[in-house]
């Protein structure tokens, strides 16, 4: 089985300060299949994932992607931007045009694609997501719900190998939650790479087939939900136990 | 804001080609502001009216009220023409005139029909300014600007401006609840306005991390140097047309019975 990511004792800081964001970073997550990294806020979730699309660059250590190492020259980035897609925990940080079709365009076009083709995959990304009757909404017009998903679509339209989701499902009521994992469903069975940081620990044990789980900028553990939730001592460090919440002893 | 914006995405002309939509209201305000007859204002607001009633189904209260608000600021500011006002007698220039203590205010048949022709020819020009702004959607307008080769930063800034203007308008709803639930405004008016400044600093703060995200996001998706989407596909009109023309070809007609 082989590795889409292989992040080799990594480590960042942000300008300006001096904490480690990631500190010896190391972890290899596997090709085609659904991983998810859990971790307390703050441990380094975010700062992972822009490392995967070579928006951060490492201070030292290495990151590979598809067995190569990553390549920061501009043309690389723009392919492997091509190919590692992200979706942000905020939709509106993400959606930039007022227009929903354009805000879709936007990766496609930047992929210098003919105009029927960045055509074609907008109106093919809306399918996927169910968006196809908002194409001519306003953006501000949308519920949470609705702007979730074209920011999906956006990145979709792009045609990812790998899929890197940040907290899916905050903000969304049960029926959200569903369609947008159905969507999920219907791109693994495409053989495409999904990976989401979440808190919610029911889709680490049960949707995950891997999962990584974070801690001050560490990999604490990374294996099958299996192994990693019949190991007591990370759940309590990361304080990740379930239930999360019990009734106050009197 | 809310309201002009609700009916530019929602009326019956919405996916008409913006180049014609702007091609009609400039011809009509060039010709308001080039035939300079009361009666071509005149013609210019009945026929906008109608366009904008009629074919764009805007109701006529709404294009109504956008209009009176715009003659409310314009009869303000022509009553400086109207009236003037000294610290002598005018009279032997002017018939029109008394006397509140010192001043005297006067007025005269050149000084009306000077602020008539400014009003109607304003409003003329309003009017069709407002049947572009309620029938085309900011997006139309930016795409239209792209055909015209209008440089690129300044459509992309009106883009981000106009998008962004939405979600701080959240934000500052979501901060002044906040504020208001816990009584920020409700004890004295020094506490308000001190409120109301966190407000402003915290809104401001607010954007700038609100665009550095938005950066990262757009480099994710291969953002380089400008925001390039796809050109939206238009309809003709050719009601439109035919009736936009006869507005223009009955001004001229107003100029020369004028």
């Amino acid at each position: 089985m082989s590795n889409i990511f292989d992040f080799q004792q990594v480590c960042y800081t942000y300008p300006g300060t001096d904490k480690q964001a990631l500190d010896g970073f190391s972890v290899a997550i596997p090709k085609g299949k659904k991983t998810a990294v859990v971790g307390r806020n703050g441990a380094g979730k975010s700062t992972f994932f822009l490392h995967c699309n070579g928006l951060y660059k490492p201070k030292s250590g290495n990151v590979f992607f598809d067995e190569q190492p990553l390549d920061y020259s501009r043309k690389a980035l723009r392919t492997l931007r091509q190919k590692v897609g992200i979706i942000f925990q905020n939709a509106d940080d993400q959606l930039f045009s007022a227009s929903v079709a354009q805000d879709i365009s936007f990766g496609p076009m930047n992929l210098n694609l003919p105009e029927s083709e960045v055509r074609q995959r907008v109106q093919e990304a809306a399918a996927l997501c169910d968006i196809g009757t908002l194409l001519d909404r306003p953006t501000h017009a949308l519920s949470g719900g609705e702007k979730a998903r074209v920011a999906l679509a956006g990145v979709l339209a792009m045609r990812p190998d790998v899929l890197l989701v940040d907290e899916p499902t905050s903000s969304l009521d049960p029926l959200m939650r569903r369609q947008v994992f159905t969507v999920f469903h219907r791109l693994q069975q495409q053989g495409k790479t999904i990976i989401l940081a979440t808190h919610e620990m029911a889709i680490a044990r049960h949707w995950a087939d891997f999962v990584i789980v974070l801690d001050a900028g560490r990999v604490l553990a990374a294996d099958t939900p299996e192994v990693i939730f019949a190991n007591e001592e990370i759940l309590t460090i990361t304080g990740l136990a379930e239930p999360w919440y019990k009734p106050l002893e009197a | 804001m809310h309201l002009i914006d609700r009916y530019a995405y929602g009326n019956r002309i919405r996916q008409v080609d913006p180049a014609l939509k702007a091609g009609l209201a400039s011809t009509i305000l060039l010709l308001c502001l080039l035939l300079n007859e009361p009666l071509v204002g005149l013609v210019a607001v009945g026929g906008t009216s109608v366009l904008t009633i009629t074919i764009a189904h805007i109701p006529a209260k709404t294009f109504g009220r956008v209009l009176l608000a715009q003659a409310a600021f314009l009869i303000m500011a022509t009553i400086g023409i109207v009236i003037s006002v000294s610290l002598v007698n005018p009279t032997g220039f002017t018939d029109w005139s008394c006397q509140i203590g010192p001043l005297w205010l006067s007025s005269s048949p050149a000084a009306l029909q000077q602020a008539g022709l400014i009003v109607t020819r304003a409003l003329g020009a309003a009017a069709a300014m407002n049947f572009l702004a309620l029938t085309t959607p900011l997006v139309d307008l930016l795409d239209l600007g792209r055909r015209l080769h209008v440089p690129i930063i300044l459509l992309d800034l009106m883009t981000l401006t106009y998008r962004f203007i939405f979600v701080l308008l959240d934000s500052l709803d979501t901060m002044y609840n906040a504020q208001a639930c816990r009584l920020g405004y409700h004890t004295s008016y020094r506490r308000s306005m001190n409120n109301a400044a966190v407000l402003g600093s915290r809104l401001f703060i607010d954007a700038f991390q609100r665009s550095r995200r938005l950066e990262i996001a757009l480099q994710s998706r291969g953002f380089e140097s400008d925001l390039r989407v796809l050109p939206t596909t238009y309809e003709r009109n050719g009601r439109l047309l035919a009736a936009g023309l006869l507005i223009a070809l009955s001004m001229v007609v107003a100029w020369i019975i004028a």
